[in-house]
C-alpha cells in the first residue's frame, strides 16, 4: 500500500549550510494494508524525520513514494492534499499538537473544514462518534488543551487523525510523553482502531519491547540506515 | 537518616484545596537508594521538593522531616541554605535545569566554591575530575549547555548535584526524556555513585535497575513499600500490580478508569474506583499492614475486616 524507495535526505545547517546531516539515507521500506511496522531507534536516527517524508511533510532529496502506487513526490498543491486526505500523523507531544487558543472541539473538527467533507450538522455528529470512540466526553470538547491531561489530549490527538478515516497513519512516539499506564490504553485504543478499520501504522518508537508487543515487523533504524529487520510473531 | 513522618502538603487554589501529598511516613537508611515511583500528579515531586523546602508560598507543610536529628521543617532559612547542595543536593529534570549562558564546569563548581570558600580555580579542577569518572573528559568543563546532548545534560546535573560532596541526593526523574540507551548510561552512572539518595521517577525499569527499596505512591498517599527485589517478583498493593501489568514486557494492560481528583479523592481507599478487588470495606481508609517486613496500605492484607 505505502512504499519508500531509495529515500534520502539532507538537511544543511550551520553558516551558509556549510555543515550537512545526512538524516535519512537511502532507504528503502514497504508497509502493507492494516500492517503496523515499527520502526525503533536512538533520538537523532533519523526515525522522525523518514516519518515526515513518507507523508511528503518533508520532501526528500532522492527516492520515491508510492501511496497504491502513486508516486507523491510528483504531487503538488492540490493533487498531494486530496492524497493526503488518507494519510495522517500522531505526533509525540500532544500539548504542542493542538493550539492552545482553539477549543478541544475546533481542533477536532479542522481536518473535516479543511477538506470540505462535511456541512455543519454532520460535523457535528462525527465529531461525537470520533470523541466517544476515543474514550472522552462530551464535556471535553468544550475546554482547551490546559484544561486536559496529557492521556486525555492524546486521545484528542487521535480523534483528529481519525476524523477523516486514514488508512495510514505515522504514530510519532505516540505515548512517550505519557505515564505508564496512560500509555497501555493509549496503545491498546491504537490497536483496536486498526482491527476495526484495517488502517496501517508506522509505529515510531525507541522503546524496543512496546514495539514487540505492538507491531508485525520491526525495523531498526541507526544513522539514517536501516540497519535491521525482524518479524514478530504475532502476541 | 531521613525520616518523614505524616507528611501534608496542600495547595490552596482558586478550585480548592487540592492535597498532593496527604500523610506520607517513610524512612530512608544510610547508604541506600530509595526510589519513589507513581505517575505524573501522585505528588512525588511535591514530596521531594518539601525536603529540601523548595516549594512555592501558597504550600501548607505539616508533619516532620527529621535529618540529623533536626526536623528540617523548623529551621530558618540561612541554616537551610548551609543544608542544600552542602547535606542534600538535589539532581533536577534535565529540561532546562542549566543556565545556557555559563560553562557548564563553572555552574557545577558553584556549590564547591559557595559550601567550601574555595577559588574558582582549584573549585574546576575538582569538577574536571568528576567529569572524567563519568566519563565525560575534561576539557568539556568549558563548554556550554547546547554543546551537550540530553543524555550529556543530564551527567552534567548530576556532577553538579554530587560537586559539593553531599551526603544525601534527591534524584528528580533522571530518566525522563531519554532514550533506551541513554537512560542504560544514567543508570550506570547511578550504580556507580556510592551516596544514600532518594531518587523520583516513573521509569520502572530504570528503578529495578537501582534501587534497594521501592515505594509506590498513588494520589498522595504512600501505597505500599518493598525491597526493589520482591516488588518487582511480587508487587503486593493492587495499584503496583496494575502499574507493572501495563508495562508492555509484562502485558501493557491498562489500569481501568482515571486518576481521581486531588481536590477531592474518594474517601476511604483512593484506589478503590479502579480496583478490581474493590469491596465494600474499602469505603473506609485502609490499615497499614506489615507483611515479611513490607508495608501496605491494603484491606486485603489488614489482620481484620477483609474475609
Amino acid at each position: 500500500m505505502l512504499r519508500g524507495v531509495g529515500l534520502r535526505k539532507v538537511f544543511k545547517t550551520g553558516l551558509f549550510g556549510g555543515k550537512r546531516i545526512v538524516a535519512v539515507d537511502g532507504v528503502s521500506i514497504e508497509i502493507e494494508e492494516g500492517e503496523t511496522v515499527a520502526l525503533v531507534g536512538e533520538s537523532g536516527s533519523g526515525k522522525s524525520t523518514l516519518g515526515r517524508i513518507l507523508l511528503m511533510l518533508i520532501r526528500p532529496d532522492e527516492g520515491k513514494v508510492f501511496f497504491d502506487g502513486i508516486d507523491l513526490t510528483k504531487l503538488r498543491g492540490k493533487e498531494l492534499k486530496r492524497v493526503r486526505i488518507k494519510m495522517q500523523l500522531i505526533p509525540q507531544n500532544p500539548e504542542e499538537a493542538l493550539d492552545p487558543r482553539w477549543r478541544i472541539y475546533d481542533s477536532i473538527a479542522e481536518p473535516l473544514r479543511i477538506h470540505k467533507l462535511v456541512d455543519k450538522s454532520e460535523e457535528e455528529d462525527r465529531i461525537l462518534e470520533l470523541v466517544k470512540a476515543v474514550g472522552l466526553k462530551e464535556e471535553h470538547l468544550t475546554r482547551y488543551p490546559w484544561q486536559l491531561s496529557g492521556g486525555e489530549l492524546q486521545r484528542a490527538v487521535i480523534a483528529r487523525a481519525l476524523a477523516l478515516n486514514p488508512r495510514f497513519i505515522v504514530c510519532d512516539e505516540p505515548t512517550s510523553m505519557l505515564d505508564l499506564s496512560t500509555q497501555a490504553s493509549i496503545v491498546r485504543l491504537l490497536m483496536k482502531f486498526q482491527k476495526m478499520f484495517g488502517i496501517s501504522y508506522l509505529f515510531i518508537t525507541h522503546d524496543l519491547e512496546l514495539a514487540k508487543v505492538v507491531a508485525d515487523r520491526i525495523l531498526i533504524m541507526r544513522s539514517g540506515k536501516i540497519v535491521a529487520r525482524r518479524v514478530e510473531s504475532p502476541s | 537518616m531521613l525520616k518523614v513522618e505524616e507528611l501534608r502538603v496542600h495547595f490552596r487554589t482558586e478550585f480548592g484545596v487540592v492535597r498532593a501529598v496527604d500523610g506520607v511516613s517513610f524512612e530512608v537508611e544510610r547508604g541506600e537508594k530509595f526510589t519513589l515511583i507513581g505517575e505524573s500528579g501522585s505528588g512525588k515531586s511535591v514530596l521531594a521538593q518539601s525536603i529540601l523546602r523548595l516549594l512555592p508560598k501558597n504550600a501548607y507543610v505539616s508533619g516532620r522531616i527529621i535529618f540529623e536529628g533536626r526536623n528540617l521543617l523548623e529551621l530558618g532559612e540561612e541554616e537551610m541554605r548551609r543544608i542544600r547542595g552542602r547535606k542534600i543536593a538535589w539532581i533536577p529534570q534535565s529540561q532546562s535545569s542549566l543556565n545556557p549562558v555559563l560553562t557548564v564546569g563553572l555552574q557545577c563548581a558553584e556549590p564547591v566554591m559557595e559550601h567550601f570558600k574555595t577559588d574558582k580555580k582549584s573549585a574546576l579542577l575538582k569538577v574536571a575530575r568528576m567529569f572524567e569518572f563519568f566519563g565525560m573528559g575534561r576539557g568539556r568543563i568549558s563548554d556550554y549547555p547546547h554543546q551537550f546532548s540530553g543524555g550529556m545534560r543530564q551527567r552534567v546535573l548530576v556532577a553538579m548535584g554530587i560537586s559539593a560532596d553531599p551526603e544525601f541526593l534527591i534524584a528528580d526523574e533522571p530518566t525522563k526524556g531519554l532514550d533506551a540507551s541513554k537512560r542504560k548510561n544514567i543508570a550506570e552512572l547511578f550504580e556507580k555513585i556510592d551516596k544514600t539518595m532518594l531518587i523520583i521517577t516513573h521509569d520502572l525499569e530504570f528503578a529495578e535497575r537501582v534501587s534497594d527499596r521501592i515505594a509506590v505512591m498513588y494520589c498522595g498517599e504512600v501505597v505500599e513499600i518493598s525491597p526493589a527485589k520482591e516488588f518487582f517478583r511480587e508487587p503486593l498493593h493492587p495499584y503496583s500490580k496494575g502499574l507493572l501489568e501495563s508495562l508492555p514486557s509484562r502485558g501493557l494492560k491498562p489500569i481501568i478508569g482515571f486518576q481521581p481528583s486531588m481536590i477531592n479523592p474518594p474517601s476511604g481507599c483512593r484506589f478503590r474506583e479502579r480496583c478490581e478487588f474493590a469491596k465494600k470495606i474499602c469505603e473506609r481508609a485502609p490499615p497499614e499492614s506489615i507483611v515479611d517486613g513490607r508495608i501496605v496500605r491494603c484491606w486485603m492484607y489488614a489482620e481484620r475486616g477483609w474475609a
